[in-house]
């Protein structure tokens, strides 16, 4: 449905998108994940038509928008800052784009109300001023406002994260709720990988101004395709040479010491696996130990590295600090990638 | 939306204002005119009544007003547009090639020389020309004289009597007891304030000296004003002058009557034997090109400077007029002013090269 | 994430409107009227006072650094410049914070006092301050009667200047630095208490730093004031502490000696652009956006010190005594004869309503106030409304061209207006093409030309400080809602800035009502302002109660401009202007 092709923008001299290709389908919960400043926010802002690319082509429903005025494009935006008018009241807020529109005054009005209703604000809410209304009650009028013109495309630039933890969890789960109810293609941007993990149906994870994978959550989190997809997507602990040579004199596994080798924390077992024999084994010493409640985690010194992993607790407290420990890795659990790969050249295709 | 509506309003009231302004400005002229037409039982002089511009620096106390309404009663349809003296000859200069003015009258001698010279008059020789006195007027007819002011020293006469007073005005700094008692202006861009300072350095001219004067005349300047008391503004010399703090100043002739009865005082005058320095004002025509139709201010300039005219004039505002034959109608105290004291003679061609020059000197230098 | 902003935005989008085909219009316009208006006249002013008997003469330059008088002036004016900015600025920051910040009994009271001095300036100011501090004024009387050996002449000099234009200063802060406080988050003052900080410390490190930008911008303005000052140091000054406005303004109305004050104008101007300069610069690198989020508005502060809160108490009302003090004299005085104004004294017989109906009675004496208000009225709407646009086009095209027309803009802040009001006069005296044919001199146009061009540098100021004091998402999120650039202005960027717009139309409109310097020149001989009309009432050689009809006029023109005043900030309206 939204198709990115040969994307690249540049401000002066610095390019912020090198050559992006990407597509996000019709009805799809789509994520831009990644650190500040690796151009998710700027790809979004090329999409509603904020940054002009100075390459490529951007093609919604099979027609190129690259061009045409923002006014134009018929996709909702929810910004960081919800961006309200301040000067206008709630009501006069979500009605804005339907009055630019010049709709009737009674179609305004039930949109309007119908929205309310939808993202829970109240007929007195809708009256007041929006400096008066909390951070969460604004971040619902931004969306109102949003959806209020039945866009094509609803996109949401880092829109919880001005709230605090709790309040983003609930409007997390609302927030998908709503994307499903209303079937509207979104683009979403974040940096926070719990968020994209839970939110979406597909993430790409971008990195210095360009996309390292494309997938759904679980091929990102399990199949991390580059170093930095790894690092940044969940936990997981760099792997000495040393230790995997020891996996693979013991497993025969097809695995490079000389790569660079990580496996998730959550993969490191410290129960002795049925199958084992394809598991390699490592005696290690727990330095260090915290207790979360249903689970503990361990730091655990094995051929002078440290290993992190959790056990399920089951109150038998099995492990104390100073014990000895065997971990159990399984070979096909070890993603590894080339050092030396160059950033710049890369492409990534959907 | 508070704000926009009363910017709106806002932006209403003014657009009626300017319609009412420009509508009342053109009837009101033209009422005038009407009114001046039909109250008028004596003989009509001008020949249109077609407004006439009349700049001045001496339409000030009701003077205007009464030019106004007099010259409405032949039929003159007067503009008079007053400002200050060196302000008006600025707007004169700068108004030169496009001048807006078609008389002008007041100002001194020298400014009108340099009218002259910048090309903004054109000559005409009135009717009475014959009244005043020969060689009183500029000689290619530029300008001629109407009304003389003498700059004249005055004093308190509580706090001294003829013998005390000063005799002229080297006293005031030679004299160690004026010292700190008399008013010396803060600036000199007024005429009154430059007359005191050329009646001094025209003591000491001196072909070789520095500006064409004499070390002994910059160090009698120097004297005058460093021992003198600087008026600052907002303190008014008159009232000093009236109560005796500072009581020694001086003042243009025909505003002493003026200050006197506002005052209720009345001041001592000093006639030094040196005469006392005078400036006359003038009137002219602006230069409008060789198109310009000038009838109409050949009209009004007759009229203004005949003997009957000046004659009013100097009884209701105390002017010393120039025209012989009106100078009867002067109050008495103004003829008494005149009696008492007596034109110092100046060579005005002189002081007008060098005074621009001697007041910047001045400035910068002894201030 | 990209914090930088793109430099183009949109560029194909552009291409694509067909509003954008303007635009070069629009650049030619602006450009027309810089050189037209900005350049040509002040170049032409400036060669005809250097450019003697056709080659360049710099006696001028020799004469100013041997005048002992002129290098004391412009001395003096830096020390007044500096210490203005200073002072000033700690009387501003404190009314504010008893007025906004601090729990203090009568602040709305309060409130009025302090910001008299938008409706009560210049001379008539001075003459307020003279009734009272004068040789013959109330306190001095006081004084001398405790202390026989008093010297009455004590309010004099740098001290007293100093003292009364510190006071005088302060009606810029009160818009202001009020509507810059008023945005201060209330939550990071509690934060701070939360943290234990004194009020003291809170002002220090949590109020003053949000307050940095406005503060900055009106140190120049105080700074300029400063070095510009002409009615305090010449009515109290002295002969030792003159400045050299006064100079240049002698110098100026004198053609032999227009060298002199162009020289003068152009060491202040050199340094004006200096300062103005470095807050371009400082202003480019603080540029950031704020994000709106939930801001709480600001508390009054109890001061729980029971010392300290009395302490403040009495400062506060002490500082409302100094400001209103001066207006109620000159209230009354206005009701006096000349002689009472003249000698400062006061009995129940010198009591008189004639100044008043002399003038009011006088059926063409309403003509200069009309006359006045719609010349001020059309200049300030007019300069606002270009300023909304050319600060705008700054705002959104930065560029190189953009930022020297910018500059260019600046240009009326360096030169004074008696100086390029006779450029203008000399330059459009007769059809020139840049004029399309037309003689401007003596015609009604010519004044109102100058009223807009001398508002230009301080609107632009305002108005833009006003675009970028709002998050720039708010644009984005218009746009993506459909609206075009036009109704995106119109509905959403308007409405944000106006509070400011009005405000500095109002600032405008009161500084031309009585203009004189500029006007006296300029004014069409048939519509004389008010400020003509008041100087030759009162000019020196006019003797009959002069003084007593000048100040009815002042008193006159004081109601003008509170009215405009209580419409733009009266009845409840919103307004937190920050420069």
């Amino acid at each position: 449905m939204i198709e990115f092709k040969n994307i690249e923008i540049k401000y002066d001299d610095f390019i912020a998108i090198h050559h992006l290709n990407l597509e996000v389908r019709e009805g799809e919960f789509f994520t831009l994940l990644g650190p500040s400043g690796c151009g998710k926010t700027t790809t979004l802002r090329t999409l509603v038509g904020f940054v002009e690319p100075s390459k490529g082509n951007i093609i919604v429903d099979g027609e190129d928008i690259t061009s045409t005025p923002i006014e134009q494009r018929q996709i909702g935006m929810v910004f960081q800052s919800y961006a309200l008018f301040p000067t206008m009241s709630v009501y006069e807020n979500i009605a804005f784009g339907l009055r630019v529109k010049k709709e009737k005054k009674q179609k305004i009005e039930e949109r309007v109300r119908e929205l309310a209703n939808v993202v829970d604000l109240s007929d007195q809410q809708l009256q007041k001023n929006v400096s008066e209304l909390s951070g969460g009650q604004q971040q619902r009028v931004a969306i109102a406002r949003a959806l209020a013109q039945k866009p094509k495309i609803l996109v949401l630039d880092e829109p919880l994260s001005n709230l605090d933890a709790k309040l983003r969890k609930q409007l997390r789960k609302e927030l998908k709720k709503l994307q499903t109810e209303f079937g509207i293609t979104s683009i979403y941007v974040t940096h926070d990988q719990e968020e994209a993990l839970t939110l979406s149906d597909r993430i790409a994870v971008f990195n210095k101004g360009h996309v390292e994978q494309i997938g759904t959550p679980e091929e990102i989190y399990n199949q991390s395709k580059t170093e930095f997809v790894c690092n940044f997507i969940g936990d997981a602990n760099h792997l000495s040479k040393e230790i995997v040579q020891k996996i693979v004199g013991a497993t025969n596994a097809d695995l490079d010491p000389n790569q660079s080798s990580y496996i998730r924390t959550e993969k490191v077992s410290t129960v002795k696996p049925k199958d084992v024999e394809n598991v390699a084994r490592l005696k290690g010493k727990i330095v260090n130990k915290e207790f979360y409640g249903n689970f503990s985690h361990y730091k655990v010194v094995v051929l002078d590295s440290e290993i992190i992993c959790f056990e399920k607790e089951d109150g038998s407290m099995r492990h104390a600090i100073g014990d000895e420990i065997t971990l159990y890795m399984h070979p096909e659990h070890i993603l590894q990638y080339k050092e030396d790969y160059d950033e710049s050249s890369k492409t990534t295709e959907a | 939306m508070i704000v926009k509506k009363i910017l709106f309003t806002m932006l209403a009231v003014l657009m009626l204002g300017i319609i009412t302004a420009c509508s009342s400005a053109g009837s009101e002229s033209k009422n005038n005119a009407e009114e001046s037409q039909e109250s008028n039982g004596g003989e009509q002089i001008a020949s249109s009544d077609e407004a006439l511009i009349v700049y001045t620096n001496s339409a000030s106390n009701g003077r205007g007003d009464w030019l106004k309404e007099k010259a409405g009663e032949v039929g003159f349809n007067l503009e008079i547009v007053e400002m200050g003296g060196s302000d008006l000859f600025n707007r004169l200069l700068a108004e030169k090639n496009n001048p807006i003015a078609d008389v002008t009258f007041g100002m001194s001698q020298m400014d009108w020389q340099t009218l002259k010279q910048e090309e903004a008059l054109v000559a005409y020789e009135p009717s009475w020309i014959d009244e005043i006195p020969d060689g009183s007027s500029d000689s290619d007819n530029f300008y001629h004289p109407i009304a003389e002011q003498r700059i004249i020293m005055l004093y308190n006469q509580d706090t001294y009597d003829e013998t005390t007073a000063p005799q002229d005005w080297p006293d005031l700094w030679e004299n160690e007891e004026f010292h700190g008692l008399y008013h010396v202006p803060s600036t000199l861009s007024g005429g009154t304030d430059r007359a005191v300072i050329y009646n001094i350095l025209t003591r000491h001219l001196d072909e070789n000296g520095e500006l064409g004067v004499s070390d002994e005349g910059w160090a009698a300047v120097q004297a005058y004003i460093e021992n003198g008391y600087t008026t600052p503004d907002g303190e008014d010399r008159i009232a000093n002058l009236a109560d005796g703090t500072i009581p020694i100043s001086f003042y243009y002739s025909s505003g002493i009557p003026g200050i006197e009865e506002e005052f209720s005082f009345e001041a001592g005058i000093v006639s030094p034997e040196i005469g006392v320095p005078a400036t006359v004002e003038q009137v002219g025509i602006m230069n409008h090109g060789d198109g310009q139709d000038y009838t109409l201010a050949h009209e009004f300039i007759d009229w203004f400077g005949s003997a009957e005219i000046q004659g009013e004039w100097a009884n209701n505002f105390g002017s010393l007029p120039v025209n012989k034959l009106a100078v009867d109608q002067a109050t008495d105290r103004m003829k008494e002013i005149g009696q008492s004291t007596s034109v110092q003679e100046i060579d005005y061609d002189l002081v007008g090269k060098y005074i621009d020059e001697w007041v910047e000197k001045i400035e910068l230098e002894i201030y | 994430m990209s914090r930088l902003k793109p430099q183009k935005l949109n560029q194909r989008n552009k291409a694509h409107n067909p509003k954008r085909i303007l635009l070069p219009f629009v650049y030619l316009a602006i450009a027309w009227f810089i050189i037209a208006f900005l350049i040509v006249p002040n170049i032409n002013i400036l060669m005809s006072t250097f450019l003697k008997d056709g080659s360049f003469s710099f006696d001028s330059i020799e004469k100013i650094l041997s005048s002992e008088r002129a290098m004391d002036s412009l001395k003096n004016s830096f020390i007044l410049a500096f210490s203005l900015a200073i002072t000033s600025n700690i009387v501003g920051i404190f009314l504010v914070l008893c007025t906004d910040y601090f729990d203090i009994k009568g602040a709305k009271i309060l409130r009025i006092g302090y910001s008299t001095t938008l409706v009560f300036g210049g001379i008539i100011l001075a003459n307020g301050y003279l009734f009272i501090y004068g040789k013959n004024g109330f306190i001095t009387n006081v004084l001398t009667s405790i202390f026989p050996n008093f010297n009455e002449e004590w309010f004099i000099g740098y001290p007293a200047v100093l003292f009364m234009m510190t006071f005088a200063c302060t009606s810029l802060h009160m818009i202001f630095l009020r509507g810059a406080l008023s945005n201060v988050d209330y939550q990071t003052v509690e934060a701070a208490k939360n943290m234990g900080a004194s009020p003291f410390y809170i002002i220090r490190k949590i109020v003053l730093p949000s307050l940095l930008p406005v503060l900055f911008t009106l140190t120049i303005l105080l700074f300029q004031t400063g070095l510009g000052a002409m009615s305090g140091p010449l009515i109290v000054g002295g002969e030792n502490f003159q400045t050299i406005s006064p100079m240049i303004l002698t110098f100026s109305q004198r053609p032999a000696s227009r060298d002199l004050a162009a020289l003068l104008s152009i060491i202040l101007g050199i340094v004006q652009l200096i300062l103005l300069f470095m807050v371009m610069k400082a202003e480019k690198k603080t540029n950031y956006i704020s994000g709106s989020k939930v801001k709480m508005k600001l508390k009054k502060q109890k001061i729980n010190h029971p010392v300290g809160n009395a302490m403040m108490h009495i400062v506060a009302w002490g500082l409302f005594v100094i400001y209103t003090v001066p207006v109620i004299i000159v209230l009354i005085f206005s009701f006096t004869d000349s002689y009472s104004i003249s000698t400062g004294t006061l009995s129940l017989s010198s009591f008189t309503l004639e100044n008043y109906l002399s003038i009011l009675t006088d059926s063409a004496s309403y003509r200069p106030f009309l006359t006045s208000v719609i010349y001020a009225g059309l200049a300030s709407i007019i300069v606002v409304i270009a300023m909304l646009f050319i600060a705008r086009m700054i705002q959104k095209y930065r560029n190189r061209l953009t930022t020297i027309m910018e500059l260019l803009l600046y240009i009326p802040w360096l030169l004074p207006g008696l100086l390029f009001a006779l450029g203008l006069i000399i330059t459009y005296d007769q059809p020139t093409w840049l004029m399309f044919n037309n003689v401007l001199t003596g015609t009604t146009v010519i004044m109102l030309i100058a009223y807009i061009i001398v508002n230009i540098p301080f609107t632009l100021r305002v108005i833009k400080s006003a675009y970028y004091s709002f998050d720039e998402s708010l644009e984005e999120a218009a746009r993506n809602l459909g609206a075009n650039g036009f109704y995106t202005f119109i509905r959403v960027i308007l409405p944000i800035v106006l509070p400011a717009a009005l405000a500095v139309f109002a600032l405008n409109f009161n500084g031309h009502l009585s203009d004189y310097d500029l006007s006296v020149f300029l004014y069409h001989p048939l519509f004389q302002p008010l400020g003509v009309v008041i100087y030759s009432a009162t000019d020196a050689n006019a003797t009959a109660d002069a003084k007593a009809i000048s100040m009815v006029y002042s008193v006159i023109l004081m109601a003008i401009n509170a009215i405009v005043l209580y419409f733009v900030y009266g009845r409840g309206n919103k307004i937190n202007t920050a420069l």
